[in-house]
């Protein structure tokens, strides 16, 4: 890899990893770490492979080659440290359920099967509403929320389960400019606590800004670094094809 | 024995709320094909089993039955996971295979035979009661209250003991992967269940209302609420409420008990079209139809805030040329204008607008969320 | 948790206590409809019969003792029979139930025989045949065709073992359905003779009954005819492609000129097989609608078993002579 780390401290593995949806691949021999307590943008063109990324990492799609460890060990064992953040449009908005009841799933990793949440959980799920300013909507269906206010109520989710891996696609889609800085606010936050992010994202504008880290991919890793060396003119042209600057909107 | 007009209700309101509790589930995965689809191709099963046994009246039938049905489910899925098509059309596509395989054995093998659904499954409410168990020659009730009773029992505590698993696996399977509990093991779970409830009361009640029990509530109560559990009761209460002013009107009309059950229920449904509080159709009309006054007034308001200190304004602004810039009938700026003004919101002196609002109320309203 | 659980169950009791009231306040006034067991003697015996033939032969041998109530209609395919809300209270007050058999009821048979249990007498025309003189079928052994009405001679066993039956049932009025039953054989008797002397306009060679689905044996049987039938014996098989093909060349090689649709069978696989027929050049002739699985309506005349099989053998012999 471009960067060494020591064992301690990595969050995430990737080795050989090679995804395919139904015979080619889409993401071809992947080697990555992840740093704890770090940032990571994953950006790419449209038909990158940036969400088959994440959702492999997730153990939601099966490679072809290849493994994801979390600290060092095989996933299964780390699920309830992996909060995950879907991309909006694949949520159900019209699902019969609360915002409560969102934040408490986050609970549900640590309740195993049949045992239901109690008063623990639902402090804590409180807790989590009140961290991204959402403690009075609890109880309001989930359609009736904006669509900033979905977004933090899944961050929300995430923290109610306490973990201490994030792995996001698009949080930022469909969100205003207010929200969209509370929740890098927020995301400041889980960096500052040790905590690691992994997060695809599509604004060139503003990974300098919101992130420590960025990997660049289109089917394969192009770059991966910390922003300050990664992100540049070549690697960007490498990622989109020539003379992208202008095409991904970064004048 | 019971007064089986009575006994018809009971096993009526039994099996509509065990129908109701996993229809829930399928009306919220968008499955609702799923139950149509059972009740035909259960008929496969019925085949087979009397191929196995050679006997119209042996319990290998119905578990043949039971099996199919949730083969159907399990094959529509393989296909579905090849992403060729969508669940829906799976179904669509299995359904008719399995049917037609089984009309295929029937007259190429068994054309003699009078084997068909209705002769392995009563399916007829009218006759249930008159469907009995007697042990040691006394007489213990119907059938159907007992296999309608068990059905019920049986869904309650499938979902009383896997409420958070359910809810977790159709709302986000995502999360339930990555958190453990495997989407694929509750969902087969629940398709055994929806498959026995739906040959379990097809004995009891017959294909049209075990379809219209299964769907019709829960799609209702899906309008009337926004809480889960309020939905599986109110599916339940629908359910029963139908059954039992479906079957007076029945013996009203002296006509067949479930077509004249699934009519109320097919009933209720447009009722809660129309009028659900939230979701139906007045108040969705009702509520766009505020939204576009509010939105006339808001681009009145602008329009005035907008060119209110130009030099251009006696123009812009005046209630007899406005119209003009705004496109809009005179009739119109007139009902928009006075309902403003009561409001508060504009005032109107010698026939010139002046808005009332802040500037940054304004903005904040057009603006903002 | 506790208190959650707790509040569960109370909801779920809370709705399963107020359906409950909603069946119970539902039936409060139909109890009223229960109350007449026990008049049977002193009033007419309550006979409910599945079939239109089966509900005729109880008019005629309980005369003025019964009321019959059948439960399906004319023209209705037993097989597609939809209970109506009313049939429930005629089958809970009848007396005596009358059904066919032979699976002809399909599962509602079953139904019928656990009614005996509930101090019902069962009467089943099935039970009034010898087992050599049922019809089994090619393939299964097992199976017996149930069109027993065809055949004249059968329905007069039916007769004699429905007139003994209500003879056990009620021992002061055996004379009456004693005699009812001897009229009513003479006049079967006059049937059958009308049948074959109609039969013996008819040239051996012509003596071919093409219908829909093979309801025809028995009536083949007793009188000489050659059957034979687009589907199975269910009504519910489909007819092959090769079923019509197969017929079509069969029709044309005996040259049959007519071929007969039935009142509770849809016409359409007949008629396809008149269009294969004369695709191939050959006119053969639709002759007219048989009774086949129930009678005929007081609209047509033919309600009666009598009337009825006497339509049937004008239609086939003017149609095929």
């Amino acid at each position: 890899m471009n960067h060494n780390a020591k064992k301690s401290e990595v969050a995430i593995e990737v080795f050989d990893l090679t995804v395919a949806y139904d015979i080619k691949p889409v993401l071809w021999d992947v080697d990555i770490l992840f740093r704890r307590a770090k940032s990571t943008a994953i950006v790419g063109p449209n038909g990158a492979g940036k969400s088959t990324l994440i959702k492999a990492m997730l153990g939601m799609i099966r490679p072809l080659t290849g493994a994801v460890h979390f600290y060092s060990k095989s996933g299964l064992l780390q699920r309830n440290q992996i909060a995950y953040v879907p991309q909006s449009a694949s949520i159900d908005w019209d699902f019969p359920i609360t915002v409560l009841d969102v934040v408490l799933m986050g609970r549900y990793g640590h309740l195993g099967w049949i045992k239901r949440p109690g008063k623990h959980d639902r402090e804590l799920a409180t807790d989590a509403l009140e961290k991204v300013g959402m403690q009075d909507y609890k109880t309001r269906q989930i359609s009736e929320l904006s669509g900033g206010q979905q977004q933090r109520v899944f961050l929300a989710r995430a923290f109610a389960q306490e973990a201490t891996v994030y792995l996001m696609d698009e949080p930022f889609k469909g969100v205003d400019a207010s929200t969209e800085a509370a929740i890098v606010d927020l995301l400041k936050e889980i960096i500052s606590s040790g905590n690691t992010i992994v997060l695809v994202h599509h604004d060139l504008n503003t990974v300098a800004d919101y992130f420590d880290e960025l990997c660049l991919i289109n089917k394969r890793i192009i770059a991966h670094g910390p922003i300050e060396k990664v992100f540049n003119e070549e690697n960007i042209n490498r990622t989109y094809g020539r003379n992208s600057l202008a095409k991904a909107g970064l004048a | 024995m019971l007064n089986p007009e009575f006994e018809i209700q009971l096993i009526a309101v039994l099996v509509a709320m065990a129908c109701a509790v996993p229809g829930v589930y399928l009306v919220l995965r968008r499955m609702s094909m799923v139950t149509d689809a059972i009740t035909h191709t259960i008929l496969l099963g019925i085949v087979i089993g009397f191929f196995i046994v050679k006997d119209l009246n042996s319990p290998v039938l119905i578990l043949g039955a039971t099996i199919i049905g949730v083969m159907t489910v399990w094959v529509s899925e393989l296909l579905s996971d090849t992403r060729l098509m969508v669940e829906e059309s799976a179904i669509g596509i299995v359904y008719p295979l399995f049917f037609s395989i089984a009309v295929i054995l029937i007259s190429r093998y068994a054309g003699s035979a009078h084997l068909d659904t209705d002769s392995v499954l009563l399916g007829e409410l009218a006759f249930a009661p008159f469907n009995r168990y007697t042990v040691n020659g006394v007489d213990i009730g119907a059938k159907g209250l007992y296999t309608s009773g068990f059905l019920l029992l049986l869904n309650l505590i499938f979902v009383g003991v896997f409420f958070k698993e359910l809810k977790l696996v159709i709302f986000d399977p995502a999360l339930a992967t990555i958190i453990g509990f495997s989407p694929a093991i509750i969902h087969y779970a629940l398709m055994s269940v929806v498959s026995v409830t739906i040959v379990g009361s097809f004995e009891a009640v017959g294909s049209v209302l075990v379809i219209a029990f299964m769907i019709g509530p829960p799609a209702t109560a899906y309008l009337l609420t926004n809480d889960l559990k309020r939905m599986i009761l109110y599916s339940m209460a629908i359910g029963s409420f139908s059954g039992i002013i479906g079957f007076r009107l029945a013996m009203l009309l002296d006509v067949s008990i479930p077509g004249s059950m699934a009519v109320v229920v097919g009933f209720v449904f447009m009722l809660a079209v129309l009028f659900a509080p939230k979701r139906g159709l007045v108040s969705t009309l009702l509520l766009r139809a505020k939204q576009r006054k509010t939105y006339h007034q808001l681009a009145l308001l602008w329009h005035v805030y907008q060119h209110e200190h130009t030099d251009r304004a006696n123009v812009e602004n005046h209630i007899s040329t406005i119209s003009k810039h705004l496109n809009w009938e005179q009739s119109k700026i007139d009902r928009i204008v006075a309902s403003l003004v009561q409001d508060g919101k504009l005032q109107v002196r010698d026939g010139m607008l002046y808005n009332m609002l802040d500037a940054s109320e304004l903005e904040a309203f057009l603006f903002d969320e | 948790m506790n208190t959650k659980n707790f509040k569960r169950a109370k909801y779920l009791c809370l709705s399963i206590i107020i359906s409950l009231a909603l069946v119970l306040g539902a039936c409060g006034n139909s109890n009223a409809l229960v109350k007449q067991e026990g008049q049977s003697q002193t009033e007419k015996t309550q006979i409910v019969a599945t079939t239109t033939m089966l509900a005729d032969l109880s008019r005629i041998i309980g005369g003025d003792l019964v009321k019959v109530k059948g439960l399906m209609g004319p023209g209705i395919d037993p097989h597609l029979y939809q209970a109506s809300a009313g049939d429930v209270s005629a089958l809970q007050n009848a007396d005596v139930v009358v059904y066919h058999g032979l699976d002809l009821e399909g599962k509602m048979g079953a139904v019928f025989d656990s009614l005996s249990e509930m101090n019902k007498t069962i009467i089943r025309a099935e039970d009034a045949i010898d087992r050599s003189d049922l019809l089994s079928d090619e393939e299964d052994a097992n199976y017996f065709d149930p069109h027993i009405w065809f055949d004249v001679s059968l329905w007069k066993d039916v007769t004699e073992h429905f007139a003994r039956e209500m003879a056990l049932y009620d021992p002061d009025n055996a004379s009456v359905y004693a005699l009812n039953a001897e009229n009513y054989l003479r006049e079967l008797d006059e049937a059958e003779l009308y049948i074959k002397n109609r039969v013996d306009e008819l040239p051996e060679d012509s003596r071919v009954l093409i219908t829909a689905h093979d309801a025809f044996q028995y009536f083949a049987h007793a009188y000489g005819f050659e059957v034979r039938g687009l589907q199975g014996i269910s009504t519910d098989a489909e007819a092959g492609t090769a079923d019509v093909r197969e017929l079509a060349d069969f029709i044309i090689d005996r040259e049959i000129k007519a071929i007969f649709i039935e009142s509770s069978v849809p016409h359409k696989s007949v008629e396809a097989l008149q269009a294969a027929v004369r695709a191939q050049g050959f006119d053969v002739e639709i002759g007219g609608e048989l009774y086949s699985d129930s009678l005929g309506d007081q609209v047509s005349g033919h309600e009666t078993y009598i009337a009825t099989i006497k339509a049937n053998i004008d239609t086939i012999v003017d149609a095929l002579k």
